[in-house]
């Protein structure tokens, strides 16, 4: 597209041990929530991999470049799998680091959407698709453990940020490099956006709502306008909504052993 | 290095036939309508192939391109809706057959990666997720927490000794014939150790608690509840 840099001689210059680095840290996050949850060793690296080389390796499948990038060498999985045996051991100490995880995983979430994104936009995708790859790149490790570990995905939930600042930050990502600023400026404000909305997610409690519907308020409006004087109707599907969302707290899960004889 | 040999048609068939089986007979114990005993027997004979030549990205999946494949699939879902009784009579001839499967799909996953010349730390990344992939993808389908991750005796275990045990072989320099047979013998032993002794896998260790108890440090939450560091304890199963 016009006025696009040439992407294919944009350069980091964030060193390359990073992206191991942003590897490990999720990986390590994966490793403790499978010690907490009570999975066995196979579990805890089950869950370290997924969780750490989830997002890579779903950007890997959708671009087709997966054998050439993420298991040509094998860094990327020993990396994994030292994250997983440090989970292992120290599962106890890492889940008493949690400010410390927060702000390292802010970082790592906005150091892989700019990975993603930037891989998408070297192969000549469009930006909207690189946001959504990018998107994809950061919070793919995270699906993927919820998925396997068979609990409603922490991504779709109400509850803390966790998807909005990979989609905020991919497109700030996107949208300095297409306007043909410094890709590596473009990488730090990315990663920048995604630590100060992660941590403010955690410090601050910001929080995404449910679906709140908007029908029975814009009738109400309406119905006003039209006859001044009649009371706004309330909303009498509220509970059903409420009820929808399955009230989902951390740690608990269904009863393990349904349906099973 | 040695060549890879090809690899038996009729291993990826049985391993299919024998996965189709087991995954409809635990639909149909979970009282599951035709459809879904079909998804899950089908998902779980030929999720694990799916996902390797998915990884592998060596063009279409096998299992598009020959039609046997998917009709050994069917054939299972077929056995377990409407024989159930009956196959769960023959239950430790399916469970001898799926123990020699953990090392089938090894076997297969692993020759297909050296095939596209990958190095032995991914090879044995792709093998392990290949022999795990149909048992993971019938627990996350039937939303039951895995079987596979809980403690419990070697599964996952068994399919990464193998995909070693294949991968140091033929690295060092063994006929892949011998290579092979160790891979299928490693996942054998393993599995059966873990099933006539009672052996289960280990869970997480923690070593953070024991040396800060041994330097004497108390540190901030130090109380397990509060911290948030519980298990979830798993009912004996």
């Amino acid at each position: 597209m016009a006025g696009s840099p040439d992407l294919s001689e944009l350069a980091f210059t964030l060193p390359a041990w990073t992206t191991y680095a942003a590897v490990a840290i999720s990986g390590l996050a994966g490793a403790t929530y499978a010690a907490k949850r009570g999975f066995d060793v196979v579990g805890v690296f089950s869950l370290a991999f997924a969780t750490g080389l989830g997002g890579l390796t779903l950007t890997g499948v959708l671009l087709g470049n997966l054998t050439t990038t993420l298991l040509s060498s094998p860094w990327f999985l020993l990396v994994a799998l030292g994250s997983a045996i440090i989970g292992f051991f120290f599962a106890g100490l890492i889940s008493r680091f949690g400010p410390i995880m927060v702000v390292l995983d802010g970082l790592a979430m906005g150091f892989l959407c700019t990975v993603g994104a930037q891989e998408a936009l070297q192969i000549g995708l469009a930006p909207t698709s690189a946001v959504f790859i990018g998107t994809l790149t950061a919070v793919g490790g995270l699906l993927l453990r919820d998925v396997l570990a068979g609990d409603a995905p922490q991504l779709v939930r109400p509850g803390a940020f966790i998807a909005m600042p990979a989609v905020i930050s991919s497109t700030v990502f996107v949208v300095m490099v297409t306007s043909a600023l410094d890709s590596n400026a473009a990488q730090l404000v990315a990663m920048a956006t995604a630590l100060f909305l992660r941590a403010g997610a955690y410090w601050f409690g910001w929080q995404t709502g449910s679906a709140s519907d908007l029908s029975a308020r814009a009738w109400s409006f309406w119905s006003r306008k039209q006859e001044p004087g009649i009371a706004p109707v309330p909303d009498e599907f509220a509970e059903y909504y409420t009820d929808m969302i399955p009230k989902i707290t951390e740690g608990e899960h269904p009863d393990p052993g349904q349906g099973k004889p | 290095m040695t060549t890879a040999l090809a690899m038996p048609g009729y291993l990826d068939a049985t391993a299919i036939l024998i996965g189709a089986l087991t995954g409809g007979l635990y639909a149909t114990r979970k009282g599951l309508d035709p459809t879904g005993v079909l998804l899950v027997a089908f998902s779980t004979g030929v999720g694990g192939g799916l996902i390797r030549d998915v990884l592998l990205q060596s063009g279409i999946p096998v299992l598009l391109l020959n039609p046997l494949f998917q009709l050994y699939a069917a054939l299972g879902a077929v056995i377990a809706f409407f024989f159930g009784r009956f196959a769960v009579k023959l239950t430790p001839a399916y469970e001898a057959l799926d123990t020699f499967m953990i090392g089938g799909w090894v076997l297969l996953a692993v020759t297909k990666a050296e095939q596209i010349g990958l190095g032995p730390i991914p090879m044995i990344f792709v093998a392990t997720i290949a022999a795990v992939g149909g048992g993971l993808i019938r627990d996350i389908l039937c939303h039951d927490p895995p079987e596979l991750m809980r403690p419990g005796l070697f599964y996952g275990i068994a399919a990464f000794g193998a995909a070693t045990t294949y991968t140091t072989l033929d690295f060092a320099g063994a006929p892949t014939i011998v290579a092979q047979i160790a891979a299928l013998a490693a996942a054998v032993i393993l599995r059966v150790t873990s099933i006539h002794y009672g052996i289960t896998s280990p869970t997480p260790y923690d070593v953070s608690e024991v040396i800060l108890r041994k330097l004497g440090i108390g540190i901030r939450g130090s109380d397990p509840e509060q911290a948030g560091t519980e298990k979830t304890k798993w009912p004996a199963s």
